[in-house]
């Protein structure tokens, strides 16, 4: 504890001590006085010295003096209060204070001892001191981060210090809570801890050595705070309703992090899935093509491309396996995820096979060529007998129509029909005439003017996909809207007894439900046309949907549970047109003019080429030759080795859709081409053209 | 079973109905309510005392209705109460017949 003093000037000691009093903003009363020096007049202003007074206030000011806090104190103190006050020392010569400290910082302090420090200010400790002289006064400036408070009023510019000043200088401490917050995905699969560390930015007033003047610098350090604990994440994960899958070390790596990150600390198990039930092949079941011979002579043998498989009676041909179910998972909320269910395969007999005893073997009672229609879960396996036709078909053999493989050693002629449930393979020319395969076409040689259709029941029944699609939506509604009547207090329903529910269907389709009696014609009209390539099931369905919606037909539907029934066919036929069938179907020729090809299957013409053909493929597209003229689709991609004519005149065009590619070797000008929506006519002759979409739906030809 | 009584104030008739209008009603409906409507330019059907219908008697209903207003018969189906009302909204009677035929 010590009095506060100052030494004061003036022009005499008058003026030295009012001087003094206004810097203690005290009265006499309150200080000892002592002068030190009386002031000496000189001539002109020359030998002149001022009064010097010494004041000594009486009040105790132990708050001004910091001094005598030990340096723990003092630096806990200044991070615990920003409002720090700093203390110049007034007395002349160095505070006690400094000596105290010589052993931590013996160069410094040899300095202060034996550098001149008259006229200079220093940062010692985070204190500054200075010792002024009559004629000289050190100057700080203050620094960034601070507020340097000089007798009470803020100083923002360079000034001058006197040890009689008090000199206080704010630092803010800036601090930041740790941010921390829980994500969980739309999927309840997983949780994701996002986690911003706190800190705290403590700031020090820099030491200085003596100088006459220093600017303030003030030092920071970042002290990152580690205030989330397991305890807490648990509680909110409890609160989110998390239970499973929790990854308390993720937790923990959270929590003793210093650095801002994410951490999954819950995350769910995804189901697993199982496999449907699917058909193991015992025999050969593809016809194989070998690549045309080519003969001594150069030309090339379209005769011998081809390998048809057959199988005796009794031969095991397939082998049904069951279904396995999936795995179930969990959310991290606990939700269990069953796995998507698993389909045992659904077997149609066709001709010519039986199932063993268990049901799990398929085996041939006929010999002949295996056939296995597979679409989804509905498989259809079938002994195709062949017919042989050893001469051309014509007028005097008539048109061939066989549930089975055709092969016709002759041509096609003029306006003739082959129509075969299986392959139809046909060794001489197609002029003029129809070919209709249930599977394959090959044929070895030219194809003019004919129409040549694979698959065509295929196709049929993709295209029926979007109508039955919409009756299966207007079919929910048509059920929940009955479900609703059923529910009204003032419904009657012992009449649908009776009459069965072609009444109340009746009442519904008039007007609520206008628009499915037009769905429903639509498709029955679908089938009546395609009669002759559907099977039997899809002439009952249809049957039955005129039955019940068309004519109200009291064999229709008799009450709520044969319409639930009818609502899961009609949910069934559409799974079944909507999956894509295992391709069965192709086409094989070598030369095609002014024809027209269709296929659900692939296309492949490995001959000279086409001329003004329309080629409708659903698979891919193959020509080894040419395609001059004409209008070539394919489902999945085409690939060519010379489009267009040299002379131009005939326009042809190849399409794909969006996600498929056209490459083509030797493209020539006014060729077009489309991809998805995207056309392209070529100027000029190109080569090795490979077209597709690029990811922004732009046309990329390279 | 179904009952009416009919009020006649040439040229306006007016129906009221009691009971359920179901299957039950079919005889009623089309062989005695149906030829005595023709007589008049006006008929109003009052609905008050019917509490219970099915899909046939709504399916009569329409018939009756339909074939009436085919010879020019204006036809107003009044005091439907909530519950039938109900019934009908569901089926959309109102705009199969007409929502200026219900009063």
């Amino acid at each position: 504890m010590s009095n506060r003093s100052i030494i004061s000037k003036g022009n005499n000691v008058k003026e030295a001590i009012e001087n003094g009093l206004e810097l203690l903003d005290t009265t006499k009363a309150n200080v000892d006085i002592e002068i030190v020096e009386q002031e000496k007049k000189g001539i002109l202003g020359i030998g002149f010295k001022p009064a010097v007074v010494k004041l000594i206030d009486r009040r105790t000011l132990e708050k001004q003096h910091p001094h005598s806090l030990s340096e723990d104190d003092l630096i806990k103190s200044i991070f615990s209060d920003s409002d720090n006050l700093i203390g110049s020392e007034q007395k002349s010569q160095i505070s006690p204070y400094m000596h105290s400290d010589q052993k931590n910082d013996k160069k410094f302090d040899e300095f202060l001892l034996e550098g001149d420090l008259q006229g200079k200010v220093w940062i010692k400790g985070g204190l500054i001191q200075c010792k002024d002289t009559p004629d000289r006064y050190p100057t700080i400036t203050p620094g960034k981060g601070m507020v340097l408070i000089r007798n009470g009023e803020i100083v923002t510019k360079n000034t001058i210090i006197m040890e009689r000043d008090y000199l206080k200088v704010d630092l803010v401490d800036e601090s930041k809570e740790t941010k921390w917050d829980i994500r969980i995905d739309n999927a309840n699969m997983k949780a994701i801890l996002v986690v911003q560390p706190g800190y705290k930015k403590e700031k020090k007033l820099v030491d200085q050595r003596p100088e006459h003047h220093i600017k303030l610098e003030v030092s920071e350090t970042i002290i990152p705070q580690k205030s989330l604990t397991m305890s807490v994440v648990l509680d909110k994960l409890s609160e989110l309703g998390i239970v499973h899958g929790i990854n308390t070390s993720e937790i923990t790596r959270a929590c003793g992090s210093t650095e801002a990150g994410e951490y999954i600390i819950a995350s769910g198990d995804m189901s697993q899935p199982g496999t449907n039930g699917w058909l193991e092949h015992k025999v050969e079941l593809d016809s194989t093509i070998a690549e045309p011979k080519e003969r001594s002579d150069g030309s090339i043998d379209y005769r011998e491309t081809k390998h048809i498989p057959s199988v005796e009676v009794g031969k095991v041909i397939a082998i049904i396996h069951l279904p396995v179910p999936g795995k179930a998972g969990m959310t991290i909320t606990g939700v269990k995820l069953d796995p998507s269910p698993v389909h045992a395969l659904k077997i149609v007999q066709g001709k010519g096979i039986s199932l063993t005893n268990d049901g799990r073997q398929i085996v041939s009672t006929e010999s002949g060529r295996p056939n296995v229609e597979q679409r989804g879960i509905l498989v259809k396996v079938s002994i195709m007998q062949k017919l042989y036709h050893q001469q051309d078909v014509d007028l005097s053999s008539g048109n061939i129509h066989f549930h089975g493989d055709v092969e016709v050693t002759g041509g096609v002629n003029e306006t003739m029909k082959v129509v075969a449930e299986g392959d139809a393979l046909i060794k001489g020319n197609v002029n003029m005439a129809t070919i209709i395969a249930g599977a394959s076409i090959f044929v070895n040689k030219n194809v003019i003017g004919s129409e040549l259709t694979a698959g065509k029941n295929n196709m049929l029944i993709a295209d029926m996909s979007q109508l039955l699609g919409e009756m299966v939506d207007h079919t929910k509604q048509l059920v929940a809207a009955i479900h609703q009547l059923h529910r009204s207090p003032a419904f009657k329903i012992a009449d649908l007894a009776k009459t069965g529910l072609g009444s109340l269907i009746k009442l519904l389709l008039e007007k609520k439900f206008g628009s499915y009696s037009t769905l429903v014609k639509q498709f029955v009209d679908k089938v009546q046309k395609g009669k002759g390539a559907l099977d039997d099931e899809w002439i009952q369905f249809a049957d039955l949907l005129h039955k019940s919606f068309l004519i109200y037909h009291p064999d229709g539907l008799k009450g709520l549970d044969d319409l639930t029934d009818l609502e899961k066919t009609i949910e069934q036929f559409f799974q079944i047109s909507s999956t894509d069938p295992e391709p069965n179907s192709s086409i094989t020729i070598p030369y095609a003019l002014n024809s027209q090809i269709y296929c659900s299957g692939d296309v492949s013409v490995i001959g000279q080429g086409c001329y003004n053909t329309k080629i409708r493929s659903l698979g891919a597209l193959q020509v080894k030759g040419f395609l001059r003229g004409g209008e070539y689709l394919a489902g999945k991609g085409a690939v060519i080795e010379e489009v267009g004519s040299e002379k131009g005149g005939v326009s042809t065009q190849i399409t794909v859709p969006a996600d498929q590619s056209i490459k083509i070797n030797r493209v020539m000008e006014d060729t077009v081409i489309q991809i998805g929506k995207i056309k392209h006519q070529f100027k000029e002759e190109s080569m090795y053209v490979n077209a597709r979409l690029n990811d922004e739906g732009r046309l990329q030809l390279y | 079973m179904l009952q009416f009584q009919l009020s006649v104030d040439q040229p306006k008739a007016t129906l009221y109905l009691e009971g359920d209008m179901d299957i039950d009603a079919t005889e009623i409906i089309e062989d005695e309510i149906c030829p005595v409507l023709q007589k008049y330019n006006f008929v109003e059907i009052n609905f008050i005392k019917v509490r219970f219908v099915d899909s046939t008697g709504i399916g009569l209903l329409i018939n009756l209705v339909q074939h009436s207003q085919e010879n020019g018969i204006n036809i107003a189906i009044s005091n439907v109460n909530a519950e039938v009302n109900e019934v009908f909204s569901l089926l959309q009677i109102p705009n199969i017949l007409g929502k200026d035929v219900f009063v």
